[in-house]
């Protein structure tokens, strides 16, 4: 059966890896993140077609302008994250 | 092969992928963590378990050494999850197409191996990767074109497709006739060699047969007829003497140093006299200070690596020289540290 090495494993290390709530936050977050995109996505899709379907986002590939908008709002949404896990001294 | 990821898939692997930027800036805040504790090359333990086990005791309190193994280990149990559900999002159209470059085209897996797998090969789920390198239908193309493309490559140091193509810029002949890869995995390094030596006989091994169904659609892709086998490269069977190159890229930190030796002795079997080696693999410990190696140690066993400490730990060049080659050398890139390589001939 294929595992991971645990050689190495670590007390402090250990515990926050199985802490299951840490792994549950990052998994919503990510969730949260593929709506957010989704919406963005939606948004660029009914102004430059009038109409939005399942179809239509999900097929849509973002370029330029959306591509940046989406990259711009993925690293701010990331950096609230690594804010709330690890706040910057004072 | 040109691919449009539908909208979750695509922001899924985005996602994970840009969280690997996060992590950096959390081993930057550690860094610094560590320097207020006066942890450095004075201070840090000699034996690399003690110096694991005393950073994890100095920062304790350090809320980035505790968020960036709880980063990392989500990446490390989701990242092959969402590669997967991206695939199976555009499965439909994909399939065929994948395929139909096995079916068609000059190059086949012209031997599939008999008997059971290496233990070393089946007992680990390299890279925490969900499926390893075989577990799904489709592993490859998911490795190669979602995994290595759209992950890997956002987060690794450099050009890692250019990497390929300047390590075989340090050998010396352009008119090498046959050339054996070994690990061929999804073709990234294969397709270099079958660019930068166009008038080669290409010939690949791997163990995962996912991986090299994958090369084979690269090379019935781009029209190349490569002659790939499932065999270990530490026990190929081929002819001796038949080769003039024997190469491989990135693999030895993923097997263990003693079949590192064994496909050193294998390639000087199989290269005619005056034959190249060309071994290329991750940074080696001895080139790193203290800090360095820890850093390396920490990412190699938290990202799924068990052979990664005594691959790096392994002197190539004495390990080269063991297996009989002459003027070898063992250095980095260029100067740099990584990627490392393993140069030797055998002796005309």
């Amino acid at each position: 059966m294929s595992q991971i090495d645990t050689r190495h494993l670590l007390p402090n290390d250990h515990a926050v890896r199985n802490d299951p709530v840490a792994q549950l936050a990052l998994t919503l977050a990510k969730e949260l993140w593929l709506l957010r995109d989704r919406q963005i996505v939606l948004e660029s899709v009914l102004a430059e077609k009038g109409v939005a379907t399942a179809e239509l986002i999900d097929s849509y590939q973002p370029s330029g302008p959306v591509r940046e908008r989406l990259a711009r709002e993925r690293k701010r949404f990331l950096e609230e994250i690594q804010s709330a896990l690890s706040p910057a001294p004072g | 092969m040109d691919v449009s990821l539908k909208q979750t898939g695509r922001a899924g692997i985005e996602f994970a992928a840009d969280l690997g930027a996060v992590g950096a800036r959390m081993r930057a805040q550690i860094a610094r963590d560590m320097a207020g504790k006066q942890l450095d090359d004075s201070s840090l333990a000699a034996d690399l378990d003690a110096r694991l086990r005393q950073v994890d005791a100095a920062l304790a309190d350090s809320h980035a050494y505790a968020s960036l193994g709880m980063v990392s280990e989500w990446a490390g149990r989701n990242h092959g999850r969402i590669a997967q559900a991206a695939f199976e999002e555009l499965r439909e159209e994909l399939a065929p197409r994948l395929d139909a470059l096995l079916e068609k085209g000059p190059t086949r897996i012209e031997r599939r191996l008999e008997g059971d797998l290496p233990a070393y090969f089946r007992g680990w789920r390299i890279h925490r990767t969900t499926g390893g390198w075989d577990g799904h239908p489709y592993q490859g193309f998911v490795h190669g074109e979602l995994l290595h493309r759209e992950y890997v490559a956002r987060n690794y140091p450099g050009d890692i497709f250019a990497q390929r193509r300047e390590i075989l810029s340090v050998l010396p002949r352009k008119d090498y006739r046959r050339i054996l890869e070994i690990g061929t995995s999804s073709a990234h390094y294969t397709l270099q060699i079958a660019r930068t030596f166009p008038e080669a006989e290409i010939w690949g091994c791997d163990l995962s047969l996912r991986m090299l169904e994958q090369a084979q659609r690269v090379a019935n892709e781009h029209g190349y007829h490569w002659r790939l086998f499932q065999v270990a490269g530490e026990d190929t069977g081929f002819e001796a003497a038949s080769f003039d190159l024997v190469t491989s890229y990135i693999v030895m930190h993923e097997i263990p140093a003693a079949i590192t030796e064994a496909q050193l002795r294998e390639a000087f079997r199989v290269l005619r006299p005056g034959g190249d080696l060309l071994f290329s693999d991750v940074t080696r410990y001895a080139a790193l200070d203290r800090t360095g190696e820890f850093w390396a140690e920490y990412l190699a066993v938290n990202g799924g690596e068990p052979f990664w400490r005594e691959a790096a730990s392994l002197d190539l060049k004495a390990a080269a020289e063991r297996a009989g080659f002459v003027n070898v050398r063992s250095e980095g890139l260029g100067g740099a540290k990584y990627p490392w390589y393993v140069y030797g001939q055998k002796p005309a």
